[in-house]
């Protein structure tokens, strides 16, 4: 809400500038910046593809019938509609690069001109000539672009400071999933918390409560009680919000998109270092983050590198865990080398498949098989367990199907809409039907946090006897591993101290690449400590005392 | 809020709503609804331009507070008799303005209704807004003047502002009298140009027209004097190109008003009774150096051959 307050009053403001002021200027070169479609794609950057739209489509609608317009109704509309969803389309370089952004919408504010230039050539020919045109339009060039490293900075300010104050009075989200935990109703709970619109700072900070740690409670308030609630705490890994939590932050953080500090900031806690916590798989203790971390999308990755080091046999996820969470898979590497397939080697690797369409279409799939990753093998070593997370209210796409853990929070909050609870259908392979001991491993493995359904069953058994067994680097999902690494300057070579593979040369393969991460200026600017490395890779190991775990 | 279908579906409509208003608006078709959206977002936005361009002219010093010190003290007020100073002047050059625009008027014997910039168009668009609209009695397709001469054209008006198309406006066309001979041209506007202040380009409709640098120009009368009364100065020529091929006699013709530069113009609301002609005049240029010192005529007529002057036409139309 007040997102969409500011975005209305600056463009209102910067729109009464621009015809008032900027319009009269007398600048060398003939041309004047064009204030309104810096500011729009700014805001494109900053809100997504959707607001940007929006707001540039407002914001061009009234350049069209603000009182000197003699041009066509709906000229700059359709422009500035353009470039405010070009930009919020690729905000997500928000995240890699500190220049990246200025760049592109620099080069949106020159596309933007050319476009309104092209469109009053071939609409008004009487009143823009190609002489005028070219006489003009170079220096607006030079004036738009000279403009948009400032304007894009202070939107994003302005933008990350609002978001700051949202998270602190985030309380009121806060309390009300604490009411609805308390009435043992965590999925009314989460429905409550992301009822509102994603824009929403109350209900999205509750969302993000509710993504960030089923049991967590919001983190406390003095660093000794944090601590001491991070001793109790099983953990999976660091307690960075830049890491990669299953359910937790990860999907705090997918919820306002790469850009928003919303969740960032609402994790209010001040973690230090990643600590490296044998945990159970799931008990995402998310709630000490840094209070000031740059907003990035987390990458988080269910999945290997390669496809022989998981060790999950199997784990499908569908898109839900975002584009933020995914797009390192998707975005780059699927694409360039293939990598990323579900797998059904033996052995074959934890993966997480963004890029499969024909996936994500249907229900998502977590097999913790012991065996090659098919549902039908009879049994091994005990449970097969083949969970199927229903398919979702298909809302929104297919995309947001069936998620492990937070990500279905992400979707429900992401789109605001009816939050659908991932459904957990458990089709009872082999013999027998789900123990409970298939349901805690679903639990830990989906980490919980956003899951409501694990949540109740979190509730049920408490997590100290989940951690009988799991041992540091012994591959339970996300424990130990990657963890720690670049928070120290060198990234850490997940160890994979599990039983040996079925064929024997799985560790043989590529080791786990980690990227370091990137210095960006903007995070600098914005006094945000540059997180721990955005590419985080997270392996899903086998669970080694999961299985048995909790009987 | 990211890439989804919703999003798409969003830009899909937003696009859609766009360009079915361009088509709409550039067809014709809705122009009631449009000139009442036009209507709307005049009083609405012009009565914010209204707002911050007179906020704008109070220029006051942002003392930060008294700190106390007494150089904090005198620094502010330094900055507030700077400021009023300013603001001094700014209502002195306002008033240089009204004044001269008063004179021509008087001269012209036009009634007027006096006004100030407030907005000026967005892109390519050589338009401005004021702040007198219907209130103020003014209505559409009227002559805008200021002290030095020719303005624009009221093209659309609100309740407290209106929309005014330049002269240098490449769209506006202003049916001229050139002041010694009484040629009948038009002149259009060159559009946005580089310097701000570009040339109008002159047409006459004689073909055997002989046109001079320094001729001047003045609006002819318009059919009842919508939208240009007669009599306003327009400018003077300033180069010939009398191109081989063309039918008429062509020239740029530099305007008197100086477009980037504007604050007090008025709007006439009643012509003249009688056709001022080129009584409202300024003086004739001085003798411009003009850069086709290549003419080198040898008539037998005139006798001096100053090869700097331009041919001074001998006497002004009266």
């Amino acid at each position: 809400m007040r997102r969409i307050t500011l975005s209305a009053v600056l463009l209102a403001a910067v729109l009464i500038i621009q015809l008032t002021f900027i319009n009269g200027l007398r600048l060398p070169g003939g041309g004047v910046p064009d204030l309104v479609l810096v500011v729009v794609a700014a805001l494109g950057m900053a809100n997504g593809p959707a607001a940007g739209a929006i707001w540039g489509f407002a914001a061009g609608l009234c350049l069209d019938i603000a009182p000197p317009a003699s041009g066509i109704i709906g000229e700059y509309a359709l422009v500035l509609c353009l470039i405010g969803w070009a930009c919020g389309r690729l905000s997500g370089t928000l995240a890699r690069s500190a220049w990246l952004p200025i760049i592109i919408t620099a080069a949106a504010a020159v596309v933007g001109e050319a476009l309104v230039a092209a469109l009053g050539m071939a609409l008004q020919p009487a009143q823009v000539s190609f002489a005028s045109v070219r006489a003009v339009l170079p220096a607006a060039l030079v004036y738009d672009v000279a403009l948009t490293p400032f304007v894009l900075y202070l939107v994003l300010l302005i933008t990350a400071r609002l978001d700051q104050e949202a998270a602190a009075s985030a309380s009121a989200g806060q309390a009300r999933l604490r009411r609805a935990r308390a009435q043992g109703s965590a999925l009314a709970g989460g429905r409550q918390g992301l009822a509102g619109t994603p824009g929403a700072a109350s209900a999205a900070s509750g969302a993000v409560l509710l993504g960030l740690g089923g049991w967590l409670s919001g983190p406390p308030a003095s660093r000794r009680a944090r601590r001491a609630a991070a001793r109790r705490t099983p953990r999976l890994g660091s307690g960075r919000a830049g890491d990669g939590w299953i359910g937790s932050s990860a999907s705090a953080r997918m919820l306002g998109g790469p850009l928003t500090s919303r969740s960032v900031s609402s994790l209010t806690g001040r973690g230090g270092a990643a600590r490296l916590r044998s945990g159970v798989a799931g008990s995402a203790a998310g709630g000490q983050a840094p209070r000031s971390l740059p907003r990035r999308p987390v990458h988080l990755r269910l999945a290997a590198t390669s496809r022989r080091e998981g060790l999950t046999k199997r784990v499908v996820i569908g898109r839900g865990l975002s584009r933020a969470a995914v797009s390192g898979l998707g975005r780059r590497r699927s694409r360039r080398n293939g990598g990323f397939r579900p797998s059904t080697l033996p052995g074959g690797s934890a993966t997480a498949s963004a890029r499969s369409r024909s996936l994500a279409a249907s229900t998502a799939r977590i097999d913790f098989g012991r065996h090659h990753g098919t549902s039908h093998h009879p049994a091994g070593g005990g449970q097969p367990k083949v969970v199927h997370i229903g398919r979702r209210r298909r809302l929104f796409g297919r995309r947001r199907d069936g998620v492990v853990g937070g990500g279905a929070l992400t979707a429900v909050g992401r789109t605001g809409g009816p939050g659908a609870a991932p459904r957990f259908r458990i089709r009872p392979a082999g013999r027998g039907a789900l123990s409970s001991a298939t349901l805690a491993s679903t639990a830990m493995m989906g980490g919980g946090p956003g899951s409501p359904s694990i949540q109740a069953f979190r509730a049920a058994r408490p997590p100290r006897r989940l951690r009988m067994r799991s041992r540091r680097g012994d591959g339970v999902l996300g424990g130990g591993l990657g963890s720690g690494g670049p928070h120290y300057g060198r990234p850490a070579t997940p160890r994979f101290r599990s039983r040996p593979l079925a064929s024997g040369r799985a560790m043989s393969g590529k080791r786990p690449r980690f990227r370091r991460r990137r210095w960006a200026v903007l995070s600098l600017l914005t006094r945000r400590r540059p997180g721990p490395a955005h590419r985080h890779l997270w392996l899903i190991g086998r669970t080694g005392g999961m299985g048995g775990g909790p009987k | 809020m990211h890439d989804s279908r919703r999003t798409r579906l969003i830009l899909g409509v937003l696009i859609a709503a766009a360009l079915g208003l361009i088509i709409l608006d550039y067809s014709g078709g809705g122009s009631g609804l449009f000139g009442g959206i036009r209507r709307v977002s005049a009083s609405v936005f012009g009565g914010a331009e209204h707002l911050v361009s007179s906020t704008a002219h109070v220029f006051t010093g942002s003392g930060s507070g008294a700190s106390g010190t007494q150089v904090q003290a005198l620094r502010t007020e330094v900055i507030k008799l700077r400021a009023e100073l300013s603001q001094a002047q700014l209502s002195k050059s306002d008033y240089a303005q009204l004044h001269r625009l008063l004179a021509v008027a008087g001269k012209g014997g036009y009634r007027i209704v006096a006004a100030t910039v407030i907005a000026s168009g967005q892109g390519y668009q050589q338009t401005v807004t004021l702040d007198a609209g219907s209130r103020g009695g003014v209505r559409p397709r009227e002559t805008v003047l200021n002290g030095q001469g020719l303005v624009g054209e009221v093209t659309s008006v609100g309740p407290d502002t209106c929309t005014v198309l330049l002269a240098t406006d490449s769209s506006s066309t202003v049916g001229i009298q050139l002041a010694p001979s009484g040629q009948i041209g038009w002149v259009t506007g060159p559009g946005k140009t580089r310097d701000g202040t570009g040339q109008l380009s002159l047409q006459v409709l004689d073909a055997s027209a002989v046109l001079r640098p320094g001729e001047q120009l003045v609006t002819s009368a318009s059919v009842h004097d919508r939208p240009y009364v007669p009599g306003v100065p327009v400018g003077y020529v300033s180069s010939v190109s009398n191109r081989s091929g063309s039918l008429t006699a062509k020239a740029n013709v530099i305007p008197y008003v100086d477009f980037t530069s504007l604050g007090v113009v008025g709007i006439v609301i009643e012509p003249p009774r009688h056709n001022p002609r080129f009584s409202v005049l300024p003086p004739k240029p001085h003798v411009k150096p003009t850069p086709t010192v290549t003419v080198t005529v040898t008539p037998g007529a005139s006798g001096s051959p100053t090869p700097g002057a331009t041919s001074p036409s001998p006497t002004p139309g009266g």
